[in-house]
């Protein structure tokens, strides 16, 4: 193995970077070394004078922008400043170095946009915006893409004209920024680049990118009549791309509309396209021909189960056509590929294919089997029933289950005697589930044969007959589990406990008490669990004293009661007990706390909400979403950032379930803090809560960012609800021009009634300029 | 109705699904992210109540504390693998290591010996096998496969597989001398079946993996995909110390290993990408 490098600092470079801590200290009269220093051989030391640059603000500005003006000493040190000046706390960066963009040499100009990009100046934007004509390339590329960085909407007008200059490094740059700005002024002038054949790649991904029903069609357009099918998977490609972003801007329904219009007559060719194509250009076209939902795409896409690195999208293309077409539906439950057919069992949800779904019961494919079983209890076949019985004895444990939770499901009339029948007369695994459904059923006149099968020499059959007689009503079971808990096989005294737990007449609880004592670790376990459930306050001592069990999984059983049961004495030893080394331990007893609106539990929950397992977070955070103290919902915010997806999902859906304004505009604030494919920004457009109150309180807010208000008006748009639309047409009359020309592309993208007329009244008299021309060109 | 209703009890809560993951990660390397979770589930919650539990806790708590041989753990783990494989899969990389290495080390030293690490049900040591005897070099070559389950060595053993085995326009000619159809579905040629030897190997394991000695070409194909990024970087490790000197691993042509900073480079022959010992 190669020798790793070493990172560790030189007693030297710990000198310097020491002394630059100590210049810091100094404030102002410490910045001129550590300009200097900036030029140091050491990256650590440099880094470490870039640090103190920046955390001293405005006292750094001025030497700072002086130095990058008329120093320039080496790479290594303008790499710093600019760094220094990017990340600057002070106030005073913007204006001075809007100053540098003026400047003679074009390398101080270029570096000046790259930093006011970086700082996301808002302020900058119309100065940024006049270099774009700047004689160097640098130096209209990087104000270009600083105009990209901020937000270029308020350029759109000068990013058009580069794109209209056809200047080949500017052109390409344009074309990455302006489709990012929404602003339906760009599709023209894209699409008239398709005609060029130096840009037409670069356009064709640009107009995607724009997510415009507008730019279907010249994409469209570069489909050849017969053949190219390179083109035709660049096109699809772009096409992907498009309705995504259209989904992200609430504006998919429309794009779809147009996309079955335009390309819906073409669809051989995009199916053809398919030979030949990568896995990335397959995914495409599979995700195209779902959304387009042609029936006639389904063979094609059902060979595309077979690949592993698209078969997600090929589903649920398969998916998306199966439940807008009953034809196509019914042609996927025959289709070649079991894949295929159990992707469109999965979306049955009508008795109208009862008949089909019953026949693949019988599939050679065990999923489609399961899958069968689910669609049959989904659609409440229940004269599916005996069919079903039959499946109980698969050899493939996955369509026994659901078969037998099917059955459960259906429940007739029938289903009791069907039961009794298979455990009396069944192979083992058909004994075992039937056993599970007179359970879940409570099945009357079981009793006997169940009690029958507590005897059975097969101990899965026994433990579960036990199991199960604990489900029925009838005056024999107590005596009956009474007598078990007798029973010198330790598995079935932990079966009878298990049952009698699920119990809470007096006899069950004087057996559970017994249970506490009894020599197997499993028994005392459903013992603590019944005890727990059935919440009676005199059992507290006997379960604390399980604390000190000699079997781990007894202890957390009793932790696990303890949280049910609302004592001081049972409060007090959950507080200790979570402090446990042992993460299941400390799991149980956080969850009794979290259980406690107490103020003493809300410290525990927030401790843990920064533990390092995930699980611990998860237990966490579900406790601090029952509370309302502001440091709850502060530490719920932040769970919706967290690094485990799930913990982050059970946050943002923890916190998109209360209807509270608090928890909307946490919701906010995550989804602001976020990027555009982040889970918090598909939370933020959930319809219900105080969600759009507080998202239209944002949006009004002063000085929200060309970026807050993009991605404020996507969430209300893709909401589509009457309250969402509602504020939409209120944002066309807010007093930031960004915020009426987004509203107003939203609401016509999004079909909204009457949008197009009040945007056409933008259009004829908004006081900005390019409102009324982005709103002249969303209508068309 | 029962108001206990065991399904309940059966729902793979967020919570349940990492401590489940994280258990089986540890014992195997398999990783389970959000969009795993569905068939994750699906999985578990069949075998758990298969075993008669009722709360997948519980079952957890069985697992954690009450496994002392780790047999249930392992058995969970033979349920959640996934078996996907066939023959002639990803054929042209196999191709180039047979003909454009394996032939070459033969020559020089007489025998060579090649490991198909996470083989599942050995389709693709037997596609090695019948490469290898179109060259006349079968005798010359030890072929080992191995797998974390035993179901699937066992499988792998019988020479036997099911229809799906044969997909993706398979070459005709390799095809009809050394695959037989069958009812049930396709059976190896004996010839081929037993020049492969199978072993249950588990690749987290080091005292498991460096018991094999070394290889002159190790295939690991679509295996990786499966592992959190800090499995991953053990596996290779593992397996970069299971290579001769001059030895080759493979990896699936949708994975590659340069993100990892492993002690391998990577080289590019005919068309296809190997990985070997850094100098």
């Amino acid at each position: 193995m190669s020798p790793v490098p070493s990172f560790s600092l030189t007693a030297d470079e710990r000198q310097r970077v020491e002394r630059i801590d100590r210049l810091v200290a100094r404030g102002a009269v410490g910045v001129a070394e550590l300009v200097l220093a900036m030029s140091d051989a050491s990256w650590t030391v440099r880094r470490a004078a870039v640090a103190a640059l920046v955390s001293l603000g405005d006292d750094a500005v001025a030497p700072l922008a002086a130095w990058l003006s008329e120093r320039r000493t080496s790479e290594p040190a303008i790499a710093a400043a600019i760094d220094a000046l990017a990340g600057s706390i002070g106030g005073a960066v913007t204006p001075a170095v809007v100053a540098l963009l003026d400047h003679a040499d074009p390398a101080v100009a270029a570096d000046a946009a790259a930093i006011l990009g970086r700082r996301r100046a808002a302020a900058a934007v119309a100065a940024l915006a006049r270099q774009l004509a700047h004689q160097d390339d640098n130096v209209a590329v990087a104000a270009i893409e600083a105009l990209g960085a901020i937000g270029g909407s308020a350029a759109v007008e000068p990013l058009i004209a580069v794109l209209g200059r056809r200047e080949f490094f500017r052109t390409f740059a344009a074309l990455q920024v302006l489709p990012r700005t929404g602003d339906p002024r760009a599709i023209a002038p894209l699409a008239a680049l398709l005609g060029d054949d130096a840009y037409r790649l670069e356009a064709a991904r640009a107009l995607g990118r724009t997510g415009s029903a507008l730019a279907i069609a010249p994409l469209a357009s570069l489909v050849p009549p017969g053949g190219g099918e390179a083109l035709v998977r660049l096109v699809a490609h772009a096409l992907a791309d498009l309705v995504v972003r259209a989904e992200w801007a609430g504006a998919v329904d429309r794009v779809v509309a147009e996309l079955r219009q335009v390309i819906g007559p073409r669809l051989d060719q995009f199916v053809a396209a398919l030979r030949g194509a990568d896995p990335t250009e397959r995914a495409a076209i599979a995700a195209l021909l779902g959304r387009i939902g042609d029936a006639s795409a389904l063979p094609a896409l059902s060979r595309l189960l077979d690949d592993r690195a698209i078969v997600e999208i090929a589903s649920d293309a398969i998916q998306r056509i199966s439940r807008a077409h009953d034809a196509a539906l019914h042609a996927a439950l025959r289709a070649t590929e079991p894949a295929a057919r159990a992707a469109a069992l999965a979306v049955v949800t009508s008795r109208r294919e009862a008949a089909a779904v019953r026949e693949l019961l019988g599939d050679d494919d065990p999923e489609v089997r399961a899958r069968a079983c689910d669609a049959l209890a989904r659609i409440g076949d229940t004269t599916a029933v005996p069919a079903v019985f039959a499946l109980l004895g698969d050899a493939q444990v996955r369509v026994a289950h659901a078969a037998a939770a099917a059955i459960q499901s259906l429940g007739t009339a029938q289903t009791a005697g069907l039961a009794i029948a298979a455990l009396e007369t069944g192979a083992p695994g058909v004994r075992r589930q039937a056993l599970r459904i007179i359970g879940y059923l409570g099945c009357a006149g079981a009793f006997d044969a169940v009690r029958a099968a507590t005897e059975d020499p097969d101990r899965r059959i026994a433990e579960l007959a036990v199991a199960a007689i604990g489900a029925l009503d009838d005056r024999r079971v107590d005596p009956a589990l009474a007598a078990l808990c007798q029973r010198p096989d330790a598995s079935l005294r932990a079966a009878a406990m298990r049952a009698i737990a699920m119990r809470s007449s007096a006899p069950a609880i004087e057996l559970l008490e017994r249970g506490l004592g009894d020599g197997a670790g499993w028994v005392r376990y459903y013992a603590c669990q019944g005890l727990g459930r059935i919440g009676d306050p005199r059992a507290v001592s006997a379960v604390i004293a399980r604390l000190a069990d000699a079997m781990p999984h007894v202890r957390i059983a009793a932790i696990e009661a303890l949280a049910q049961l609302d004592t001081p004495a049972a409060w007090q030893a959950l507080c200790a007990v979570v402090q446990s080394p042992d993460p299941d331990q400390q799991r149980a007893a956080l969850l009794g706390i979290g259980l406690r609106s107490t103020p003493a539990a809300l410290a525990f929950l927030l401790d843990a909400a920064r533990a390092p397992d995930p699980a611990t977070r998860l237990i966490a955070v579900s406790g601090l979403a029952r509370r309302g103290e502001p440091a709850a919902l502060v530490a719920l915010g932040a769970a919706a950032l967290d690094a485990d997806p799930g913990v982050r999902d059970a946050a943002l859906s923890l916190l998109g379930e209360r209807p509270d304004r608090a928890a909307a505009d946490a919701l906010v604030t995550t989804a602001l803090a976020t990027d555009p494919d982040h889970p918090a920004q598909r939370a933020l457009s959930q319809p219900g809560g105080a969600r759009v109150e507080a998202i239209a309180a944002q949006l009004a807010a002063a000085a929200a960012s060309e970026r807050t208000v993009t991605i404020l008006v996507a969430a209300l748009a893709r909401m589509g609800d009457a309250a969402a639309t509602a504020a939409l047409f209120g944002g066309l009359a807010l007093p930031d021009p960004v915020a009426r020309r987004l509203a107003a592309t939203a609401l016509v993208a999004s079909g909204a009634a009457g949008a197009r007329r009040r945007v056409s009244e933008l259009a004829a008299g908004d006081p900005d300029p390019d409102v009324r021309l982005a709103c002249a060109a969303a209508v068309g | 109705m029962n108001p206990a209703v065991a399904a309940n009890g059966l729902a793979l809560t967020p919570q349940l699904f990492a401590i489940f993951t994280r258990l089986v990660e540890d014992a195997s390397g398999m990783h389970y992210g959000p969009r795993d979770r569905e068939l994750f589930a699906a999985k578990l919650v069949a075998h758990a109540s298969d075993l008669g539990f009722d709360s997948l806790l519980d079952y957890y708590y069985r697992l954690r504390y009450d496994d002392p041989d780790g047999r249930e753990l392992a058995q969970l783990i033979e349920v959640l693998l996934v078996h996907e494989t066939y023959f002639f899969r990803e054929l042209a990389p196999l191709r180039q290591l047979v003909e454009g290495h394996l032939a070459a080390v033969v020559a020089r030293r007489g025998r060579a010996r090649v490991w198909s690490a996470a083989c599942s049900t050995g389709e693709e040591p037997f596609t090695m096998a019948m490469l290898l005897d179109e060259l006349g070099l079968l005798d010359r070559v030890e072929i080992l496969g191995s797998d974390l389950s035993a179901q699937a060595i066992a499988a792998a053993t019988s020479g036997r597989h099911k229809k799906r085995a044969l997909r993706d326009d398979p070459p005709a000619a390799l095809a009809a001398r050394y695959l037989e159809p069958s009812a049930a579905g396709v059976a190896v040629a004996p010839r081929i079946r037993d020049a492969v030897r199978f072993r249950v190997v588990n690749l987290l394991d080091p005292g498991a993996v460096r018991a094999l000695g070394t290889f002159d070409a190790v295939v690991c194909r679509n295996v990786l995909i499966y592992f959190g990024d800090d499995q991953v970087a053990r596996v290779v490790d593992q397996l970069a110390g299971s290579l001769a000197p001059d030895g080759l691993l493979a990896v699936g042509v949708a994975e590659s290993l340069l993100r990892f900073g492993t002690a391998l480079v990577c080289e590019e022959r005919g068309r296809s990408f190997f990985y070997r010992r850094a100098p």
